[in-house]
């Protein structure tokens, strides 16, 4: 707290906002600051100093995304075709990955037997990167959507199956013994017990197979396809337009952090509604950990 | 504060997971911490995140029989369905591998990438334990950096790649700069996790028994700290080794991802998989049995790593 001078106001309020400055400065936010202003001017003076005639003023790189919204493009889409395109594959991907990956879950779950049997693979799996996919995807099935959208449910897929395997073992056992001594018939127990329970892991798998995939995605549209916002920058590289790569990355990071924080929070709040509080238990690690989480 | 063990959620889910392909050593612990639940017979708390417990499998069976099912339906396919220009067989695969091993092809161009991958490592760890330690220990300079190294977590490894090609042509520094960017932040976000798990109490104890400055970093600040060290150097490593994979195949002239590039642009999938199959194969060893022998080995006074 400033000391209030009890002379004269004016004295006081100088000091107030000096003392608010102050602490403005040394706090959290000032360091955010500071680092926002501290990025902009060194790579603003930096450049010039370069060799290299490639890199971009921020300014270069404002212009173009500020051209790319108003459309005004040289490329054969606009930033919001292409964005639409990803998002549409990275749907299908995710759809495919939970159609397969929650079924091989489950089972993966249940019986140690088929889990010895699996696990191999899934960390095969885990650990490929996805350029992998996307290579061999793409020389397979040439410039279609098949490479995009395989590559996103296999990046997924083992989170999926990972998450809801581990989903299967935290079943509220009380439960289950209870539905047992009730002889609460098989499928009843799987839609009022099982599934309840999943929701919080395979949720978090979605999630966080979305922060994955997508940047599977955008490799495997660099080589499988021809178009899709991985092609745009894989377009804008072929044409030495540095300030264009950027500008997409850009892009690409303002739509996955505003989709994590919006989208994937809304959804959550929504999905787990009838949870007496979010914020408890095992649904608040396994959901409000994305991309940016803190 | 209890030691952190992994029976508590991963604190790094949705951060680290994405580089977390194997979590050798969460197997490892896991068991021993499962071992010790099972004893107990508590059954408690279980991690959401992809720091697994999936127990340490004895059912060999199942194992074999599904490396067997799995190269079966790969041979079938290729023999009944495809062309083997399409999907050769895995015989043919592994005697691709065996020539690259025999011409030398595969050591010359292993050398040339592991070589780079390791200085990009080093500099990625050097680099990342600085700024983690750096944002663990001041607040401002947690806002510092925080924003920043969440955009470099977001932002697709792929970008880097590109713009260090943009930037430095083909080189030998451009993949390492792309390296290090990329993967910097998940070890400094490690290391600030770790400095904020040292245990206030015994530092205000160190400071009343006048303990020295080096002896209450040796002794409270190291040892809370290392374990999410460790796993900040195997995230950092895992993303490493994709990224260098990556830059490769976009800017090299030599290397492992060169070779894969190659054998992509001349439609050779043999000779694709057969390099695809050595790299993973080769990347996983040094994360699984190097870094994780390591790792055991520099915690085993906890109980639940080393003491079993």
């Amino acid at each position: 707290m400033v000391p209030r001078s009890s002379t004269g106001t004016r004295t006081g309020g100088g000091a107030a906002i000096v003392g608010t400055l102050g602490r403005f400065i040394t706090s959290r936010q000032g360091g955010i600051l500071a680092f926002v202003l501290l990025a902009l001017a060194g790579w603003q003076l930096t450049v010039p100093l370069l060799v290299t005639e490639q890199l971009p003023l921020p300014a270069d790189v404002a212009r173009f995304m500020w051209d790319e919204l108003r459309v005004d493009t040289l490329a054969p889409y606009s930033v919001y075709e292409a964005f639409a395109t990803t998002m549409q594959r990275l749907m299908w991907g995710l759809a495919w990955s939970v159609a397969v990956g929650l079924p091989l879950g489950l089972m993966v779950g249940w019986s140690r037997r088929v889990e010895a049997f699996f696990r191999d693979w899934i960390f095969l799996l885990l650990a490929s990167p996805a350029l992998i996919w996307a290579l061999i995807l793409s020389l397979w099935f040439g410039f279609t959507n098949v490479a995009p959208i395989a590559t996103v449910a296999l990046v997924v897929l083992p989170y999926i199956v990972m998450n809801v395997s581990q989903g299967v073992k935290d079943v509220p056992l009380d439960l289950l013994d209870m539905g047992r001594s009730f002889q609460v018939p098989r499928r009843t127990m799987i839609r009022h017990v099982i599934l309840p329970s999943q929701m919080p892991f395979l949720f978090a798998a979605v999630r966080y197979g979305f922060a994955n995939g997508w940047k599977g995605l955008l490799v495997a549209e660099v080589f499988g396809s021809d178009s899709g916002a991985g092609w745009m920058i894989r377009y804008w590289y072929e044409a030495r337009r540095a300030y264009a790569v950027i500008g997409y990355a850009l892009f690409f990071v303002l739509i996955a952090l505003v989709l994590e924080r919006v989208f994937f929070q809304t959804l959550s709040n929504r999905v787990f509604r009838w949870r007496p509080s979010v914020e408890e238990g095992a649904s608040a690690k396994a959901t409000d950990r994305g991309i940016g989480a803190e | 504060m209890p030691p952190p063990t992994l029976s508590r959620p991963d604190p790094h889910y949705g951060i680290n997971a994405d580089v977390h392909p194997t979590g050798p050593s969460g197997l490892v612990r896991k068991d021993r911490v499962e071992a010790i639940e099972n004893q107990t017979s508590n059954e408690e708390t279980r991690t959401v995140g992809v720091e697994h417990n999936f127990a340490r499998s004895t059912y060999w069976v199942e194992r074999v029989s599904s490396l067997l099912f799995f190269l079966a339906i790969w041979q079938g396919i290729s023999t009944f369905f495809l062309e083997d220009f399409i999907l050769p067989p895995p015989l043919e695969v592994g005697r691709e591998i065996v020539s690259i091993v025999e011409t030398g092809e595969l050591w010359e161009h292993a050398l040339f990438s592991y070589q780079r991958l390791f200085i990009a490592f080093a500099l990625t760890l050097v680099m990342g334990s600085a700024i983690g330690l750096a944002m663990g220990m001041s607040r401002w300079l947690d806002g510092f950096f925080r924003d920043a190294s969440v955009i470099m977590f977001t932002t697709p490894s792929l970008i880097f790649v590109l713009v260090a090609g943009l930037i430095f042509g083909i080189s030998y520094v451009g993949p390492i700069v792309a390296i290090v960017v990329a993967s910097f932040s998940y070890v400094s976000f490690n290391l600030w996790e770790g400095v904020r798990s040292v245990p206030k109490d015994l530092m205000d104890m160190g400071q009343v028994y006048k303990m020295r400055r080096v002896a209450r970093i040796r002794h409270i600040v190291m040892p809370a700290v290392a374990p999410y060290g460790f796993q900040g150097a195997r995230f950092g490593f895992a993303m490493t080794w994709k990224v260098a994979l990556l830059a490769e195949v976009f800017g090299g002239n030599s290397g492992l991802g060169y070779k894969m590039g190659v054998a992509y642009q001349s439609f050779d999938v043999t000779s694709l998989l057969a390099w695809v199959l050595s790299f993973v194969l080769s990347a996983l060893f040094f994360e699984r049995l190097l870094l994780q022998q390591l790792e055991n080995r520099s915690l085993r006074w906890r109980p639940d790593v080393g003491g079993g």
